[in-house]
């Protein structure tokens, strides 16, 4: 079906040309750029090879021009190139951007759908899951006994280092990206994003950023873990730059993604959609879009000062020659502090639209819970130092620091109230995607519990640096965070798919996951209080029956993990078709259908109140039209009586 | 706890006795809740004042004393608010839960509780402010020197891969082991050659970064005789896991007998000289 | 049923994954050969001591002369940087006494950590230089040390041993028939106990980058290497 489409989409006749965009996709950007990285890296090498610096330089040009190339080659230019000489893009060509009737191929394409780019983010952020997941596999395996010899110091080093990267990217685009794109506009009733293109291009931004992430294995690994401590990072193989180079368009996908998401959420609303109408996830993804516009340039600006050090002899974190170790920690923490509420926003924006579905009531303290987020965001900016306590830096600031750490604690602990709130004497319905809003409640409340002992300085002065550290952020992004999203995804997934996700796979592997995830990290938990520093390859006797739990325990994490992707990819060929509401929600989305069309809304729908009125017959959230306009109330037919009450 | 107004016995209104109040269907479900909660408190409680102690290390140093104390203090504080969490969660998903292909008819609107929100506030912002002026007082005792004793003072170099411990006091000896006299405040001075390091004493309780081209300072008195472990909590490169050694804390004599043996000058066992090496 | 053969398949397939890449981690760089310790002889001179031993090695001021790591070209992959020879992963008897004689080719400068142009851990706590007993040498020119490391808390016992190595001075002429300068000839003794593997390097920073220990000072089989008593 796909294949007779694509047949049919290339014969429309097209007045101003514009057959080489029709031509361009994914692979032959990747046959660009890897002509274009491979001249640029001879050229760095013709020009530097005898500087002493190494081939810095050649990495850097070779990385550079593969995204350059890549873009060109993916078509990313073509709109602009064609504006610029006077054939600007037809209404046929813009249509075919948007991936009207081109099936499976639209995928590959640099396509303009906001859905389109929903589904390629999932696809993207799950295939880069499954890259760090096997980096996390064999982390644990190294350290399965003490004294393991499958891994060197290097190899060790460098897997640490690119399994954190990798997963942090992939926690921060795992919510926004899908959803943000996919389900936001339609939660706001708007047909598309408000820069198309854009969302296409940070897209293709982010891609091929990936394989420059793994390309860091190439140039000799990093030393250094995922935040790059400078001058450790002065010090480390080229591979560090293939990790700047990959950061550096990270953020830029990032900035390009955020700015799209702010604006269309503020502009293109539909008519009705109040501030106090309008759903709290799309109030979650626009905090966490603005606080990742404020917070990750800051980590743009570290790489390209290492960037600097690294190829052009600059000093900027030099320190004997003026640079200062603690400017790269300060930039480095002004992003790394703000990006795990960037991670943890989403799903928890997620887990509140959730609970009152499932729980059929209105969500509690709704004004609440957004001034809590706008407080997470404003508090969130001031409590970078905490991860500095034992730097050295200022050591007078501890106490300042120690305040805006453990104030956060207050806004964060506001949703739990908000969540039990919601749930409190609510019909419970225990439908997967609820299993994730109690898998959140267990774990995000261990994760936050044990933040508030690592706020408190000499605490921390004990845990800094060991497992209980590591132990802890994972229960905020992993057991809270990524289990959020993982209900996001159980719940959306009718939208996207138009069939339900299997439900009896879903629920083993949502136990595996949350008993293989609690047996890992409290054992860790146990090795932190213990001593054990992070990111060692080798670690004491003493440490070895925790090391053992917790591998066992990861373990069993990636068969939940595996059996999760299992229902994924079985539900979505060929699951039970889902309606276009299959969860009775109220929301805007589940009034179109499953999938739904390009340009999503036939008539722009009109917002008369919240869409949480569970249990109040008298409060509508829309009078859509073309569908019923209050699913639970089936009688209320749609007709001419919603235009009638949304002029009103 | 939770409550709402919406309920049908208000509880806002002076009403007949508590007792009569506790067998309507709304109290009820406050009681099996609160029996919840209360085994979730006492649980987490046992939880947290025996799981620390079984896998924290030795306690070596005042530092760690205090260290082990407040976190006793933050798992007492934290487990009745998980205890509301889990219990709430539990209970709603035990009595109020319906699977099925259609959900349950709706619950009743509650969309706030003014009085449940302020007292949720003001309970987590008292905590909050506790547990702030607990660790302020806390970071103040341990980072203060005790004026009454002058302390050893260590100079500590962090190299890549190595720890190595001068004793300027002593002679400038150097040693790569570190070496401490018991009951005796220390001052450890800490630097690095090369990239950042972190100097850490898990069972004293003390861990500072040793910067290039800086010295950071932090103290801590010993209490405990034995050998203790001495880590690198900083990623540092390839043979970062292998950066570890030995603290000994030995008695004051011994400890000259150590300083003496390696050509140094003893001054730890004369007391009116110490401190002025 | 469908859905478990799928599922247990899915599992099956990670599982492949996850090994397949802990296979080719482990296997990334190529290992270096094993020196053996040669002319083993039991002894009853020393208490604890079983046999003696000895190890030969040198320290080039590049990788050229590494036999190991030529490829077909012949030369390695970083022909330019320093390195132990003839390789760094080191065997000896435990319970032995092991005499190291280390030719050391390459120049120097100062030390940024002087307590490392000391000895520690030899017998004597002295080190044989050109015929001269030593217990230190001028830390401002420092060629390369030889560092194991203690791993204090593993079941192993502990062995600490650094020996700092002179600096052939830049202007020395090359030795007839010989790309580099007469060798300083560095002996000493110590002591191995019970099995382990120990880690050892170079503590003189002599690689690249930052604070010169980038390059071969973080790369295994070029001045960091392992020991491993059997």
């Amino acid at each position: 079906m796909a294949e007779a489409t694509l047949v049919r989409a290339e014969t429309v006749p097209s007045p101003g040309g514009g057959g080489i965009m029709r031509r361009l996709n994914m692979f032959t950007g990747i046959i660009v750029g890897v002509i274009v990285a491979v001249a640029a890296y001879k050229i760095g090498q013709h020009f530097w090879v005898e500087n002493d610096q190494g081939n810095d330089q050649a990495v850097i040009a070779g990385e550079v021009g593969w995204v350059f190339g890549f873009l060109i080659g993916v078509g990313a230019f073509v709109a602009p190139v064609r504006w610029m000489l006077g054939r600007d893009l037809t209404h046929e060509d813009e249509m075919f951007l948007a991936g009207k009737d081109q099936g499976i191929s639209r995928y590959f394409r640099f396509t303009t759908d906001h859905k389109v780019v929903g589904t390629q983010y999932l696809v993207l952020a799950m295939t880069t899951f499954g890259v760090g997941g096997i980096l996390a596999m064999t982390i644990r395996t190294q350290l399965i006994v003490p004294g393991n010899s499958l891994l060197g110091g290097q190899a060790y080093n460098a897997i640490v280092g690119v399994h954190g990267i990798i997963m942090i990217v992939s926690t921060i685009i795992m919510v926004v990206g899908p959803w943000g794109n996919f389900v936001m506009p339609l939660m706001i009733g708007a047909r598309d994003m408000a820069f198309p293109r854009i969302n296409a291009l940070s897209f293709w931004t982010l891609f091929p950023a990936i394989p420059i992430f793994l390309s860091i294995a190439a140039f000799g690994g990093i030393p250094t873990g995922w935040v790059a401590y400078a001058p450790l990072s002065d010090q480390a193989p080229p591979g560090i730059d293939a990790f700047a180079v990959a950061i550096i368009l990270f953020v830029i996908s990032a900035a390009l993604a955020s700015v799209n998401i702010i604006v269309t959420a503020m502009t293109m609303r539909a008519r009705g959609m109040t501030w106090n109408r309008t759903p709290i996830f799309v109030v979650g993804i626009v905090a966490s879009s603005l606080l990742g516009l404020i917070a990750l340039p800051c980590f743009e600006v570290a790489m390209t000062f290492t960037l600097l050090d690294r190829s052009m002899g600059a000093s900027f974190f030099v320190p004997d020659q003026g640079g200062s170790q603690w400017l790269y920690a300060n930039l480095f923490w002004l992003m790394g502090h703000p990006e795990v509420y960037v991670i943890l926003i989403p799903g928890l924006a997620a887990v509140l639209e959730m609970a009152p579905v499932f729980s059929r009531k209105p969500l509690f303290g709704a004004r609440l819970a957004v001034i809590s987020l706008i407080a997470l965001v404003v508090l969130s900016i001031l409590v970078w130092a905490h991860h500095m306590f034992v730097s050295g830096w200022a050591p007078t600031l501890a106490g300042p620091f120690m305040l805006s750490t453990e104030l956060i604690s207050i806004p964060t602990g506001v949703f739990f109230l908000v969540l039990i709130g919601t749930i409190w004497r609510g019909s419970v319905w225990t439908r997967l995607p609820m299993l994730f809003v109690y898998g959140f409640l267990w774990n995000f409340m261990i994760g936050g519990v044990t933040g508030i002992f690592l706020s408190d300085v000499p605490a921390d002065n004990e845990l800094h640096g060991a497992l209980f550290v590591t132990a802890h952020f994972h229960y905020t992004l992993l057991g809270g965070a990524m289990i959020g999203a993982m209900g996001a995804l159980v719940y959306w997934f009718p939208k996207m798919t138009g069939r339900m996700l299997n439900e009896r796979v879903g629920t083993v592997a949502f136990w595996t996951v949350m008993i293989g995830f609690n047996i890992a990290f409290m054992a860790m938990f146990a090795d932190g209080l213990a001593g054990m520093p992070r990111r060692v390859a080798n670690y004491q006797p003493e440490f070895a029956l925790g090391n053992f739990i917790t591998t066992i325990g990861a373990y069993i994490i990636g068969i939940g993990m595996l059996t999760f992707l299992y229902a994924i990819v079985s539900s979505w060929r060929s699951g039970k078709p889902a309606g276009p509401n299959p969860w009775h929600a109220k929301t805007l989305e589940w009034f179109v259908p499953s999938p739904p069309p390009l340009e999503n809304f036939e008539v722009l729908p009109v917002v008369t109140g919240d869409p949480y009125g569970y249990g109040e017959p008298d409060t509508r959230h829309t009078t859509h039209a073309g569908a019923p306009p209050l699913v639970d109330a089936v009688l209320v037919p749609a007709g001419p009586e919603s235009t009638s009450e949304a002029s009103s | 706890m939770v409550s709402d107004e919406t309920d049908v016995l208000p509880l806002v209104l002076p009403r007949p006795s508590i007792r009569e109040r506790l067998r309507t269907p709304s109290g009820k479900l406050f009681v099996s809740v609160g029996i919840v909660f209360l085994v979730m408190t006492v649980v987490l409680l046992v939880f947290s004042v025996w799981w620390p102690n079984a896998t924290l290390p030795a306690t070596a140093s005042d530092t760690e004393e205090a260290v082990r104390l407040t976190m006793l203090v933050f798992a007492i504080s934290a487990a009745p608010v998980m205890a509301v969490v889990w219990a709430v969660g539990y209970f709603s998903l035990r009595h109020w839960g319906h699977g099925g292909e259609t959900p349950p008819e709706d619950g009743p609107p509650i969309r706030g509780n003014n009085r449940v929100t302020v007292a949720w506030l003001v309970v987590s912002s008292v905590l909050t402010g506790f547990l702030l002026v607990w660790g302020l007082s806390e970071l103040t005792s341990t980072t203060t020197l005790s004026t009454s004793s002058s302390p050893i003072v260590i100079k500590v170099t962090g190299q890549q891969w190595l720890w190595s411990f001068s004793y300027p006091q002593n002679g400038d000896i150097s040693s790569p082991d570190l070496v401490l006299p018991i009951d005796k405040p220390v001052v450890f001075d800490v630097t690095s050659t090369d990239v950042i390091h972190s100097f850490w004493l898990p069972e004293m309780g003390i861990k500072v970064d040793a910067n290039p081209s800086v010295t950071s300072s932090i103290t801590t008195t010993p209490n405990l005789l034995g050998t203790f472990n001495v880590r690198c909590a900083e990623l540092c490169g390839l043979n970062h896991s292998y950066m570890e050694t030995t603290a000994t804390v030995m008695t004051a004599a011994d400890f000259d007998a150590w300083v003496r043996s390696q050509g140094g000058t003893p001054t730890t066992a004369t007391t009116t000289e110490a401190g002025n090496g | 049923m469908n859905s478990l053969v799928g599922a247990v398949g899915t599992v099956a397939a990670g599982a492949v994954a996850v090994g397949a890449a802990a296979l080719v981690l482990h296997s990334a760089p190529t290992a270096p050969p094993t020196l053996v310790a040669t002319d083993v002889q039991a002894t009853t001179s020393t208490p604890g001591v079983k046999t003696t031993a000895s190890i030969n090695l040198s320290t080039y001021p590049d990788s050229g002369a590494i036999t190991w790591r030529r490829t077909n070209n012949g030369v390695g992959p970083h022909p330019d940087w320093v390195s132990y020879g003839p390789t760094t992963v080191l065997q000896v008897p435990a319970n032995s006494l092991i005499t190291v004689t280390i030719n050391q080719y390459d120049g120097g400068e100062p030390i940024p950590n002087p307590f490392l142009a000391q000895v520690h851990g030899t017998v004597g706590g002295s080190v044989t230089i050109d015929g001269k007993v030593v217990k230190s040498i001028d830390a401002d020119h420092v060629g390369h040390t030889f560092t194991i490391h203690n791993f204090p808390s593993t079941k192993q016992d502990p062995l600490f041993v650094s020996v700092p190595l002179p600096a052939v001075a830049d202007d020395a002429p090359a030795a007839p028939n010989s790309d580099y300068p007469a060798p300083h000839v560095v002996t000493f003794k110590f002591v191995t106990h019970g099995p382990g593997t120990y880690t050892w390097n170079c503590e003189f920073p002599c690689g690249e980058n930052y604070a010169n220990f980038g390059g071969a000072m973080s790369t295994y089989g070029y001045m960091a290497g392992s020991l491993n008593v059997v």
